[in-house]
């Protein structure tokens, strides 16, 4: 052997040696390599298990039983079962922060001890019971979990005050919920009349009761419904007198009925439990014998956007089809018709002031459907089930509405957010109003329908009762005005209602 | 089948609804007592008799058969004119029948606004006159309109009487509308 080959061998050796010792001290190591300590890794990374991973934004990125700390480092939670928590990541791995089942200071506010993690749910899957859960807390129709402030709870999610259903009481805990959308919460029901409990959370703007009955031959709806703070805000009433004296005006109706909460700025929106009684009745009176489904869909934000989905019945050889820009209204032509897009403008114009845009529009032909082409009273329900689209409200142009005059209808008062296919599921106009009306006056006549829909009344009742909101004046000019000579104006009041509908998005 | 079209529409919504974002102002109401005007045009409302009575007094059913008949200030607007004969509907005897039928001759060779007018009259005789309607609806099973045609065959099921089926009958066999058609099936259920 050479000794130039000894030579170069060493200093090979020593460089990698040299190589390593700088590697191991300059904190480098890039994502994914092995580590043993934080200075091991390169910036904006910390060590996690022995290995390098990205600093934590959210105690998600950590994983169970850590939390993320000033600096981004994620720390295992040292906890044993049966320590006092307040927030899921009070509590170590396998273990969560398990809800008190009784309120134990007396401040009618739940903590939690950590217990062992269950099977079941993660935080935000559906639920019905606390057992579907990991972290054994089911609440208004979601898995969730303890928090103290809205960084606790995943990206998406904040943290919400939300009254929990014990027997005989409901205090209340912080839970992370999500933080914009609807959320729908299926009740279970097993008698023709129950009484429900509802709990509201502190990020709802309102929620919305939807009851339904297979037999459509039976009303079905809220008979009675108390507010957290006890007021009473609806009973069944016996009389008109009874019907306007509500603080929350409703109908029960037939086969499904929609109770918003709430439908005037008069009634604020409390955080804890409403107690509603739902059951069926009889046309005549009386209890009913159906067992209504029951869901309440709470919105969680100001979403302001409205999807409109037209749907066109055969309007060929309508008497008034002179009318129509382009001798026909079909949907291609209604998307290529400058004067049917100016019609959507103008209801987009008339929701406007309300902060309502449209959002997105469809549009559907429905053919073969000549016993649905115009329509009265006692088909409409028919008609308004086929719709499919779970956003926004469908709007059906039909040739005419019995009896002659009618030029639009409703589903419900409010309709059923979320809930196509029902008998409620959207409004129809009638096309004859065209014969003596302008395609102006019909967008007025489309959004006072649409606004109906969405929880509105009169401004002024024909016989003359004025609305359940204070500041609607009783004006020709408002749009909810009852003659089809009227105009657009929306009262304060009524935009903030129009706004808490939980179908926009 | 059904064609569904999707449309990102906001963009063209929002150009549109800037030039209407002024809001709508009502149409000018035809001249005439406003408070009748308004019973007389409500969108989904349909007026009682008594509303119509507190509002027109005694003399209603000459005052709805004025105002359906073009003779009134109301009459100005064809809706406020469609609706009166709609009322009539409400107030059965003699000179209701006479203003409907006269309604009926009149207008039953129109079109546009005229099939309405003729449509609302019909409904309202059938249903204060019944069987007596039979002859004065039955020539409407042939009108041009599809529209007056269903609305034809359903006032005729509409009047129990056993000489609305032949007619219906001997229609069925011709009619090609759909719509038609189905109303014709229904009124031929309702009288067999």
């Amino acid at each position: 052997m050479r000794a130039s080959s000894h030579i170069g061998a060493a200093l090979a050796l020593l460089f990698s040696l040299l190589g390593l010792l700088a590697a191991c001290s300059g904190g480098d190591r890039g994502e994914g390599e092995p580590c043993s300590t934080g200075s091991d890794c390169g910036s904006d990374l910390q060590c996690l298990e022995g290995v390098c991973a990205p600093n934590c934004q959210n105690h998600i990125d950590c994983g169970d039983g850590y939390r993320c700390e000033d600096g981004g480092q994620c720390v295992q939670v040292e906890s044993s079962i049966g320590d006092v928590c307040m927030r899921e990541i009070d509590c170590g791995p396998g273990q969560t922060c398990a809800l008190d089942d009784r309120d134990r200071d007396g401040d009618d506010f739940l903590a939690g001890t950590c217990q062992v993690q269950g099977p079941g749910g993660a935080i935000a899957s559906s639920c019905e019971l606390d057992s579907e859960c990991q972290t054994g807390i089911c609440s208004i129709g979601l898995c969730t979990e303890l928090c103290g402030q809205a960084n606790d709870c995943p990206p998406g999610l904040t943290c919400s005050i939300v009254p929990r259903l014990l027997d005989g009481s409901a205090p209340r805990f912080s839970s992370c919920l999500p933080g914009s959308g609807v959320v729908v919460d299926h009740i279970p029901v097993s008698s023709a009349s129950s009484s429900l409990r509802i709990p509201v959370p502190s990020s709802a703007n309102s929620f919305a009761l939807v009851a339904r009955v297979d037999d459509e031959s039976q009303l079905v709806g809220v008979t009675r419904l108390v507010g957290p703070d006890g007021r009473v805000l609806f009973v069944l009433p016996e009389t008109v007198d009874d019907f306007y004296d509500n603080d929350i005006r409703y109908q029960a109706s037939f086969g499904i009925s929609t109770l918003m909460v709430s439908n005037t700025p008069d009634v604020e929106l409390l955080v804890g439990v409403y107690q509603a009684e739902v059951g069926s009745i009889l046309e005549l009176g009386g209890p009913g014998t159906s067992i209504p489904e029951v869901e309440v869909q709470y919105k969680l934000d100001d979403a302001t956007s409205l999807d409109l989905h037209f749907h066109f019945l055969d309007l060929a050889d309508h008497p008034c089809a002179g009318f129509f820009e382009l001798g026909a209204l079909d949907a291609q032509s209604a998307t290529e018709s400058a004067q049917f897009q100016s019609f959507i403008g103008e209801i987009d114009g008339i929701m406007a002031p309300a902060g309502i845009r449209l959002g997105t529009v469809t549009y559907t032909d429905i053919q073969g459907r000549g016993d649905l082409d115009a329509i009265g009273r006692d088909k409409l329900g028919d008609l308004l089930a086929l719709s499919t689209e779970p956003t926004g409200i469908s709007v059906f142009l039909v040739r005419s509405m019995s009896p002659i005059g009618v030029l639009a209808m409703s589903g419900g008062q409010p309709g059923p957010p979320r809930t196509p296919g029902t008998r409620a599921s959207g409004i129809a106009v009638s096309m004859d109003t065209l014969c003596y009306r302008d395609w102006h006056a019909l967008a007025r006549i489309t959004t006072h329908a649409l606004a109906r829909q969405m929880g509105l009344y009169y401004n002024r009742a024909p016989d003359g009762a004025g609305d359940t909101i204070s500041d609607s004046d009783e004006s020709i000019e408002n749009l909810m005005f009852f003659s089809d000579f009227g105009g657009s104006q929306l009262s304060e009041g009524q935009k903030d209602v129009l706004r808490r509908y939980p179908g926009l998005k | 089948m059904r064609t569904a079209l999707l449309a990102a529409a906001t963009g063209t919504l929002m150009a549109l609804a800037i030039a209407h974002a002024a809001g709508i102002t009502p149409a000018e109401e035809p001249p005439g007592d406003p408070a009748v005007v308004e019973m007389l045009t409500g969108i989904d409302y349909i007026p009682t008799r008594g509303t119509i009575d507190s509002a027109l007094g005694a003399d209603a059913v000459d005052e709805l058969i004025a105002i359906a008949g073009g003779d009134a200030d109301e009459s100005a607007d064809p809706g406020v004119r469609i609706r009166a004969y709609r009322a009539l509907a409400l107030y059965p005897g003699a000179a209701a029948e006479a203003a409907l039928r006269a309604g009926i001759v009149q207008y039953a060779g129109g079109g546009g606004v005229d099939t309405l007018y003729l449509r609302a009259a019909v409904d309202s005789l059938v249903q204060i006159a019944g069987p007596d309607a039979v002859d004065d609806v039955v020539p409407l099973l042939d009108h041009a309109s599809r529209d007056v045609r269903a609305s034809a065959a359903m006032a005729l099921g509409d009047t129990g009487s056993e000489s609305a089926v032949s007619p219906l009958r001997a229609r069925l066999s011709v009619e090609q509308v759909g719509q038609v058609r189905l109303a014709i099936a229904e009124a031929l259920r309702e009288l067999e």
